[in-house]
């Protein structure tokens, strides 16, 4: 079956706290689930200073996600994501059309960090604390504050 | 008399000249991006930066998709 690789950033607002995320995150999971689509990677990119105010305020709790699905998959994401009052903005890219499943390499392609998770992965390891969620295809824990 | 402006050095776009760079742009790489914007947020001409035009048309591309979620702002507060 022909699928495509998108990447969806939710942005939720912190003041919803572990369980406004989780709750977004399962509405994400959810959609890729009745639409057949298949998880690859999902960043925690913690609290960011948005680079502008919304209506959660000068802060935000960012999510990224890296999927296989069809148009139909994005369209319930973000038909989802658009109902759930703690996710404020949200965005999906086409990263690369006709994806075929089987041939697809998993592991690679979930290894792949972005920019801000290597930047973030990279102050981790340099400060001792707590690590940073970059896992694949895993449920997100609470990221710490950081200003971009 | 009208004085002649000397033409200025011509500047290598930034991304023909390292591929790595290339292919680090990115929406999601704001740090690069910032490189490329004013203080007042707008995106640098291709004059100012020395960007190809054909990474300029990325370049803007991924500005634009940086802002929408926040990852730049549309234009800088106040000054």
């Amino acid at each position: 079956m022909f699928l495509r690789e998108y990447e969806t950033i939710t942005i939720v607002d912190p003041e919803s706290g572990q369980d406004g995320l989780d709750k977004v995150l399962d509405r994400m999971r959810e959609a890729l689930r009745k639409t057949g689509g298949r998880e690859v990677r999902l960043e925690d990119w913690g609290r960011r200073k948005l680079a502008y105010e919304m209506s959660c305020g000068r802060k935000g709790h960012y999510l990224y996600l890296r999927y296989l699905g069809t148009n139909g998959t994005v369209r319930e994401l973000e038909r989802l994501l658009g109902i759930t009052e703690e996710s404020v903005k949200y965005q999906s890219i086409l990263l690369s059309g006709r994806v075929v499943e089987a041939d697809y390499d998993f592991e690679t392609n979930a290894k792949d960090l972005t920019p801000i998770a290597q930047s973030l992965a990279s102050r981790a390891s340099e400060a001792p604390g707590p690590g940073v969620a970059t896992q694949p295809a895993t449920k997100a824990e609470e990221g710490k504050t950081h200003d971009a | 008399m009208m004085r002649k402006r000397r033409p200025g050095r011509r500047k290598v776009c930034p991304f023909l000249a390292d591929k790595n760079l290339a292919a680090q742009l990115d929406y999601k790489n704001p740090e690069l991006l910032k490189r490329f914007i004013t203080d007042r947020g707008r995106i640098m001409p291709r004059r100012i930066s020395g960007v190809s035009a054909k990474y300029q048309r990325v370049l803007a591309r991924e500005i634009k998709r940086a802002r929408a979620v926040a990852l730049l702002p549309y234009a800088a507060d106040g000054e």
